[in-house]
């Protein structure tokens, strides 16, 4: 059971200082980081672009965030009319602090000695604490999804529904990833799984989860957080070819800053949970003296090449079609983190356990690929449901109802085209069915 | 010693001893339903209905097989409680299982014979019946409150799905939905009573339930009184007694008929099973409390049931309205509790199941014959059925007859058991009325009977079709024309055959060879 | 629970950020709302309809088939955090689930209920509606006179 000794005993006014301060500098920490993190991306994507990227701010304009910032809070706040204002106000705080709290549960480095008190290098440490995690990813899908909803406008609408979709798509994924490595931890606490994680196979090679589990968890957790992030190749919810600017579309001013904000600090903080997760965190050699230094370098060189890896997909990989998207999400990621959930827990009880389910694994692998050749054939939903038999009927209605602008020859489902972005809402045909 | 508590302390973990044999008929229902499910999304093979109907059977022979062959285990070695104390393992539970498999074996066969050609065909009404019928067989065996309560919502979701199996029909579709909607009610309602109950008592473990009960005087039992009433609720809306009974016409009529016999046999077992498990076993120190509710809800139910039916019209709300009046006999069982009025209980609803399923099969055949949508079957359209299909009009005839009580069939004993041991009890007053609702009730049944025997002339079919306002003139015609050949040739399908023949010979055989069933529903003692 | 202080902690503070930002915002940012600035952005359209209401069916069946795994993982938490301790006697159970669990998935996936790519027309079929109708519901009853 993970706990900080801090916290342990009784909470005395020193205590509780000592926890309000650490927040701050953890928060204060993270700002910066934020910050660093945009210029990082824009400089790095600027080089592979070959260009030059922001210059101008403060050496290698690295100030060029804090200005960007400085700005939007000069810039007219904007809600729309026709915008929910209560929930439109709402959204941003829930799309920003789930991304700070997140943070608060991973362990930067060891224990140390603040005025007496033993503390651990990490925020909180409570014994539920990959829950946490859990928690706030879901919270941060009403963010977004308030934030569309309220602001009264489609290109936000739709975009914000793609996103709950394939954020909850991904979820599964990420959750089922996760339970691979609370598995071999038996515990919920990072910093047990962090502590779990020290030691090597053999003297040489790190005992790190990404190699205890055999990999499969690690890729999938990669994927589905970076889906989860809204992240390049997975940006579908703020395809500006199609939705403008997605959800935050009629988001202005500080506003739009905090969504930002919230977006970039779910990249760094995500990169630090993928390194407690899989790659044991702050575990590293430990050569020479400043004992206390070590742990938190190593902790800051693994995310930061994680945080490189989110940049490089983002300047390598184009955009998933969403059909694909949701193809990955549910017909591959699922299925296999489940199962190799459970050869990993077959592997613990013996090895005959472990290589069964391992062939099971494969001979569920051939049924699905079966199903979905079965699936591809039958007629979408028909055959699930009759009341799909009355389509068209419905299909004008939604045209009547769902947009002018939207130009689709014949009787396909209107709202299906747009919301799924399948087809542009902008191919040509006759504009209007009903003229 | 919690769970999470022993979890904490690292201590190991005692793990309850499963006794998989004893509860292979539930395992079997569900791997067959599961399997069916898989070969559809694997074959893409839908159309061929009888190869999963053929597993769903193979399942429910192999149910009631290997129940009975448990229930030879009880006998031999006493009822005893598996899955830690969570499932009774005792005569009643198997015999209860019996019926259930029985139920699903007459389901499936009248789903394969006619479902499939009105809704979409697959395995899915395979694999809900097996389902449904596994949280039939949980409810029947549950030796804890909590494990009631999962089998009730088994039974209770798919069921849900397969009263609006038909979706294309608005009627199949207003009944789901107020199915639905009330179920849940009830669900929340037995949910309610399980709370309350195990805050007054401290267990929802109906031995350890019991085991309070008679050590313990509770000298404020309102908690108590209001979970039994609840539970009392929750399970009375599953087994339509009154005031629990007002969706039962609605969605007896709107569901396919399978599902109807469905949901009038197996359903109202488990239902009844349930009932009388708690209240008969675990509230038995309680009976002054719940007697006297218990006799007011039979009277009621008795004579709201006989007497709606007697002014219906059709068909299907007619068998609904004296199933309610069938519900009434058995909590008569009940409102006794004694061994012997028990073991009566289950004989009347072995009976019921039997019957009904049956009755329900034959509407639906006459009603597919005469071209008409299930549901919309009136009485007045069985006039005239004796001439056209003499077969199927028998085997209606004998149902109905039995579920009025005539002798030589199995709705005689029945009753009669179910009325002797009310008078037995002393009861006087409520035996003359049920003695009145069984009049009331035959009434029912003969004029139904005879007025399928009387020949139709074509006055009599034009009288029957102005009554009608949905057909018009020109529709009269036609049905003249077609009855100057009285004589259609009535194509049944195999598999309605089999589901037919079963009943009838469980209705007469049990009827004029009474003793083995009788012999076997009054061992079916309770494990204590 | 005193574990949790520094979550809470944090949480307060980032909301405070967050608000202390919009009452910045609010004091230094011009306001001159127009008609045209409050209207839904649409590349420069005046807008005439209100947002959709309506989605495609799909988006909620993916909803509900989320709750079927997302119990499967809450299930799956527990039983990982105590594995060592339930040993064989809960990786047989959590098997037997999982299995029944993929069932259902192979069902849904081999119904095509998670196909999302373009798709045929759907065609329009004979309907059912009007020609079982049957005579329960008062609505039905026009329908069959029609």
């Amino acid at each position: 059971m993970g706990a900080d000794p801090l916290l342990l005993g009784k909470i005395s006014l020193g205590v509780l200082v000592l926890v309000v301060v650490k927040v701050v500098v953890a928060f204060a920490v993270l700002l910066v980081t934020v910050m660093l993190m945009i210029w990082f991306e824009r400089k790095v994507i600027s080089d592979m672009q070959n260009r030059i990227g922001p210059n101008r701010a403060g050496p290698f304009g690295l100030l060029q965030s804090l200005a960007d910032g400085i700005k939007l809070f000069f810039k007219e706040d904007l809600v729309p009319d026709r915008s929910d204002s209560f929930v439109f106000k709402l959204a941003p705080y829930l799309a920003m602090v789930p991304a700070f709290v997140t943070f608060t549960i991973v362990p930067i480095g060891g224990y140390i000695k603040v005025f007496g008190y033993s503390t651990e290098l990490q925020v909180a440490d409570p014994p539920m604490g990959i829950l946490l995690l859990l928690a706030m990813s879901s919270i941060s899908v009403y963010g977004v999804m308030l934030a569309g909803w309220s602001s009264g406008s489609k290109y936000p609408l739709l975009g914000s529904v793609r996103a709950s979709a394939q954020m909850i798509s991904y979820e599964a994924a990420m959750g089922l990833s996760i339970v691979a490595v609370v598995l071999v931890t038996g515990s919920l606490s990072t910093r047990d799984m962090v502590l779990s994680q020290q030691g090597s196979f053999f003297g040489v090679i790190p005992h790190w989860n990404i190699l205890r589990l055999g990999v499969i968890p690690f890729v999938i957790f990669l994927i589905a957080i970076t889906a989860e992030l809204n992240r390049p190749p997975f940006d579908l919810v703020e395809a500006e070819q199609e939705l403008v600017g997605g959800f935050n579309t009629e988001y202005s001013s500080i506003r739009f800053a905090l969504f930002y904000l919230a977006e970039f600090m779910n990249t760094v903080t995500m990169s630090a949970i993928i390194v407690t997760l899989f790659f044991g965190g702050p575990d590293g050699p430990d050569p020479a003296p400043l004992h206390w230094l070590w742990p938190i370098l190593w902790f800051v060189i693994k995310t930061g090449v994680f945080a490189f890896i989110y940049v490089w997909l983002r300047a390598a990989l184009p955009r998933l079609r969403y059909d694909r998207l949701m193809d990955l999400g549910w017909k591959v990621l699922i299925p296999l983190s489940l199962g190799w959930l459970l050869v990993i827990a077959g592997m613990q009880i013996s090895k005959v356990a472990g290589f069964s389910m391992l062939a099971a694994l494969i001979v569920g692998a051939g049924l699905l690929y079966r199903a979905m050749a079965v699936g591809q054939r039958s007629n979408a939903t028909n055959a699930m449901s009759a009341s799909l038999k009355v389509a068209p009927k419905d299909a004008l209605d939604s045209r009547a109802k769902f947009g002018d602008t939207h130009v689709v020859s014949g009787k396909r489902v209107v709202t299906r085209i747009s919301a799924e972005g399948v087809v542009s809402s902008k191919s040509g045909g006759d504009p209007d069915g009903r003229t | 010693m919690n769970l999470v508590a022993t979890v904490l302390s690292g201590a190991p973990i005692q793990f309850p001893s499963i006794s998989y044999s004893s509860i292979l008929p539930e395992v079997v229902f569900v791997g067959a339903a599961v399997l069916s499910m898989l070969l559809v999304a694997v074959l893409g093979q839908r159309d061929q209905t009888y190869g999963y109907t053929g597993l769903g059977v193979a399942a429910a022979l192999f149910g009631g097989i290997w129940s009975y062959h448990l229930s030879q285990n009880v006998n031999a070695r006493g009822a005893y409680a598996v899955v830690g104390g969570s499932l009774a393992v005792d005569g009643f539970s198997t015999f209860f299982m019996i019926l259930t498999s029985v139920g699903v074996l007459i389901t499936l066969l009248l789903a394969e014979a006619y479902l499939y050609k009105v809704s979409h065909r697959g395995p899915e009404f395979v694999a809900l019946t097996l389902l449904s019928a596994t949280g039939a067989m949980l409810m029947e065996s549950a030796y804890d409150l909590l494990v009631l309560f999962i089998g009730l919502e088994i039974l209770s979701i798919s069921l849900y799905v397969m009263v609006s199996y038909t979706t294309s029909r608005r009627v199949s579709k207003e009944s789901a939905f107020k199915y639905f909607i009330l179920g849940g009610f009830a669900s929340a309602l037995f949910l309610y009573g399980l709370a309350l109950v195990y805050g007054s008592t401290g267990s929802t473990n109906l031995g350890n339930i019991a085991a309070f009960l008679s050590k313990n005087t509770l000298t404020s039992n309102g908690v108590l009184l209001a979970g039994m009433v609840l539970i009392l609720g929750g399970l009375g809306f599953k087994v339509a007694v009154v005031p629990f009974q007002f969706w039962t016409p609605d969605v007896y009529q709107g569901a396919p008929t399978s599902v109807t016999g469905f949901m009038s046999g197996v359903v109202k077992a488990a239902g009844f099973a349930a009932l009388l498990r708690v209240f008969y076993f675990a509230f038995n120190t309680l009976r002054a409390d719940w007697q006297p509710v218990l006799e007011i809800v039979a009277i009621l139910t008795l004579l709201v049931g006989a007497v709606l039916a007697v002014v219906q019209s059709d068909a299907k709300r007619t068998l609904a309205y004296s199933s309610i009046n069938h519900a009434g006999f058995i909590l008569l069982g009940l409102y006794v509790a004694s061994a012997a009025s028990i073991g009566d209980s289950l004989y009347y609803l072995f009976a019921y199941t039997v019957m009904s399923s049956g009755t329900f099969g034959a509407i639906s055949m006459i009603a597919h014959l005469e071209g008409r949508t299930e549901g919309t079957l009136s009485l007045a359209d069985l006039r005239g059925i004796g001439r056209k299909y003499p077969k199927i009009a028998l085997t209606l005839a004998i149902l109905l007859l039995a579920q009025a009580g005539a002798p030589f069939t199995i709705g005689f004993l029945a009753k009669f058991s179910v009325l002797s041991s009310v008078v037995e009890a002393h009861h006087y007053v409520i035996a003359v009325i049920a003695m009145v609702s069984v009049v009331i009730a035959a009434v029912l049944y003969l004029r139904v009977t005879l007025s399928m025997y009387t020949p139709l002339t074509k006055d009599a079919e034009i009288d029957r079709v102005s009554t009608d306002p949905e057909i018009s003139l020109g529709a009269v015609a036609v049905r003249v024309d077609e009855d100057t050949d009285l004589k259609v040739d009535a194509k049944v399908p195999v598999a309605a055959g089999l589901a037919m023949g079963l009943s009838v010979a469980m209705t007469v055989g049990f009827g004029l060879y009474a003793s083995p069933l009788v012999q076997f529903a009054s061992k079916a003692f309770l494990l204590r | 629970m005193a574990q949790y202080l520094p979550v809470l902690v944090m949480a307060v503070l980032a909301t405070l950020f967050a608000a202390g930002s919009f009452v910045a915002s609010a004091i230094f940012a011009p306001k001159r709302p127009t008609k045209a600035k409050g209207a839904p952005y649409e590349c420069g359209i005046v807008p005439r309809n209100a947002a959709a209401e309506r989605f495609p069916v799909r988006f909620y069946l993916v909803a509900m088939i989320f709750i079927v795994f997302d119990i499967e993982i809450v299930f799956l938490y527990p039983w990982a955090a105590d594995f060592r301790q339930l040993a064989a006697f809960g990786f047989a159970e959590v098997v037997v689930f999982a299995v029944i669990v993929f069932a259902s998935f192979v069902y849904l996936i081999g119904n095509g209920a998670l196909n999302w790519g373009p798709q045929k027309r759907v065609e329009p079929q004979v309907d059912l509606d009007v020609s079982n109708e049957d005579s329960l519901g008062s609505s039905s009853s026009g329908v069959r006179a029609a």
